[in-house]
């Protein structure tokens, strides 16, 4: 009787009491139905096995680093370093001089090893020639030192053979590029250097991309020599970029000159945001001169992005909640502050999207925020939120004034900003969301 | 404080988890299909920020934190919630009513699922935890980084808000 009366009042149209409420609410509990979650360990056994390999990877570059490094400190090895004293023009007695140590032969696949400028041996050239020439044709191939050329013409041979390449001609190309295979250590190296003194920029790119495919694994090597030439530096840049990992890009970093170079191999984190970039590039804001790089290549970072990066605010330290937001104002697309503010007035992690509006500083967030404060449901995460900010902000908040204002050149104003500036940067905030 | 694990003994916990985790990624998402993709996507959080993990907070309250925020935003992407629950609510079915009883009890937890899916995510979110989950309200208020009176505001919010949507069902 009880229950008949029980089921009339559930099925009523009065408002239930809250104990029949949370009878309803249990009753629709939808993971009383749970699904298999084979699929899902699968996913979990690829995550794991994804992340020993990463681990592996590191690992293995750690030691082809160090292994490196003990060998150039022993003096066993010569690099070939992007160092003016070296190589400015054509030097082909200075090359001659480098080690032929079977241990400067590249691994299989390109490391963050491939990036130190290391010595391009004789016998890897050669080795390359005798696996990449027909049989029949090594038998009519003279001995380097037969070969009877002379540099300049070889150079203006390979001049006039690159200006008449056509463009799409692929086949014309590969066989090119196995010619190069066949010239001797003596004569490849004339090239190498030689390409630096044409005028012809088109020409230049060209023959820079023939000799690299002609280089093999070696061509990594080669285009961290062309660094150190002024004409042939840009495009060796923007190749190395362009084909660089993760595992190469603190190699970079270490060879980047000019506000450009940074900004071309911030552009790549920024396409490689989920490959690592992300960190890259949150890891380098602390970086003053990467900053204004950073910003200008950040501007096209992807909106999802954005959520991780809230986490970065939501979870790290001080100096890493600074760098991401620094990242996070760089941002341009208008969607991310949507975002955020759709965050806030859903009620999913107010405090912290409240932070992320206030150092991004656009004039609509401003807007938004006195909007916010006057919404008696809004308004207590805003407060809680300026309390948190005061603890981290302060790096960010001038790291995005310095870099508007391209004033950025002194890397001593790291986490410099003293108490008194930061209430001059708060007040400024305060006036604003108060409106007055 | 909880000693940061070994990698093997992490891999085994959240492996062992896995059903958890899928329970509670449906009940907050009210969608198996959004409940898969959202916990896809924390274990592949987790397995890139293993190293951002200092044991700090207990294994489980850091992976559900993750979790919390992947159905978030697997919801975002999707869209509003109670599209997905429509289709997702019909297989359920109490065994012991007869079928008059049975039609009714199905349609009663059809619309309490549809009121629960239009509660703003963090009121379905506390709700899902104390109610589905049976979480004490410290455990809420730990997992969801909010004090103890936010939890009891949003679920007396929450109650009040399902009453008058239910209502007006």
């Amino acid at each position: 009787m009880n229950q008949d009366r029980q089921t009339e009042s559930d099925l009523s149209n009065d408002l239930p009491d809250d104990e029949t409420l949370d009878r309803w609410i249990r009753q629709a509990d939808p993971g009383s139905s749970s699904r298999s979650v084979e699929m899902l360990r699968d996913h979990w056994g690829q995550c794991v096995n994804q992340r020993r390999k990463r681990k592996r990877l590191v690992a293995n570059v750690a030691w082809v680093t160090a292994a490196c490094l003990l060998l150039s400190i022993g003096g066993r090895s010569i690099w070939i370093h992007s160092n003016t004293k070296i190589v400015q023009h054509a030097d082909a007695p200075h090359m001659k001089e480098r080690s032929t140590d079977p241990s400067d032969v590249p691994g299989d696949g390109l490391s963050g090893s491939d990036l130190q400028p290391k010595p391009i041996s004789e016998d890897r050239v050669r080795r390359d020639i005798a696996s990449n020439v027909p049989a029949e044709q090594n038998k009519n191939d003279h001995p380097a030192s037969d070969t009877v050329a002379d540099e300049s013409t070889l150079l203006s041979r390979f001049h006039a053979e690159i200006e008449d390449l056509p463009v799409d001609d692929r086949v014309a190309r590969l066989q090119l590029i196995a010619d190069l295979r066949r010239l001797s250590w003596q004569q490849a190296t004339e090239l190498i250097n030689g390409i630096s003194q044409w005028g012809n920029n088109q020409h230049r790119k060209l023959a820079m991309a023939v000799l690299s495919a002609a280089a093999g694994n070696d061509a990594t090597s080669i285009q961290v020599h062309w660094l150190s030439m002024s004409a042939t530096r840009g495009d060796a840049w923007e190749s190395l970029v362009r084909s660089s990992t993760s595992v190469q890009w603190n190699e970079l970093v270490r060879l980047a000159k000019s506000d450009d170079e940074r900004t071309l191999l911030c552009r790549r984190w920024v396409d490689a945001w989920q490959s690592g970039g992300l960190d890259q590039l949150v890891s380098m804001s602390s970086l003053a001169p990467w900053r204004p790089s950073i910003e200008q290549a950040a501007e096209k970072l992807n909106v999802d992005a954005a959520i991780d990066l809230l986490d970065r605010i939501d979870n790290e330290s001080p100096p890493q909640q600074a760098a991401a937001a620094f990242v996070l104002a760089s941002i341009e697309s208008p969607q991310v502050d949507q975002l955020f503010m759709e965050m806030i007035t859903q009620g999913r992690r107010r405090v912290v999207a409240y932070q992320a509006l206030m150092v991004r500083d656009r004039p609509r967030n401003h807007q938004f925020l006195n909007y916010a404060q006057q919404r008696y449901d809004l308004s207590p995460a805003l407060l809680t939120a300026q309390q948190r900010l005061q603890r981290w902000a302060g790096p960010a908040f001038q790291w995005v004034s310095e870099t508007r204002s391209n004033d950025d050149e002194n890397e001593n104003l790291l986490f410099d900003l003293d108490g008194d500036r930061f209430d001059l940067v708060a007040a400024r905030f305060a006036s604003e969301w108060s409106g007055t | 404080m909880p000693k940061p694990l070994s990698d093997a003994e992490l891999e085994h916990r959240i492996h062992d988890a896995l059903p958890r985790l899928l329970r509670l990624a449906t009940r907050l998402s009210g969608n198996a299909d959004v409940a898969e993709d959202a916990l896809q996507d924390a274990l592949l959080k987790v397995s890139r920020s293993w190293k951002r993990f200092r044991g700090e907070a207990a294994l489980e309250t850091w992976m559900t934190r993750i979790l919390i925020r992947c159905v978030a935003d697997q919801l975002r992407k999707r869209g509003r919630l109670h599209e997905s629950i429509q289709e997702d609510n019909r297989q359920d079915v109490s065994r012991q009513l007869g079928p008059v009883e049975q039609t009714l009890a199905d349609e009663r937890r059809e619309q309490v699922r549809l009121a629960i899916g239009q509660l703003p995510d963090r009121q379905r979110e506390v709700l899902a935890l104390s109610l589905w989950e049976g979480k004490s309200t410290e455990q809420i208020a730990e997992l969801l980084r909010i004090s103890k009176q936010n939890v009891y505001a949003n679920l007396h919010a929450a109650r009040s808000r399902l009453k008058q949507l239910l209502k007006d069902a």
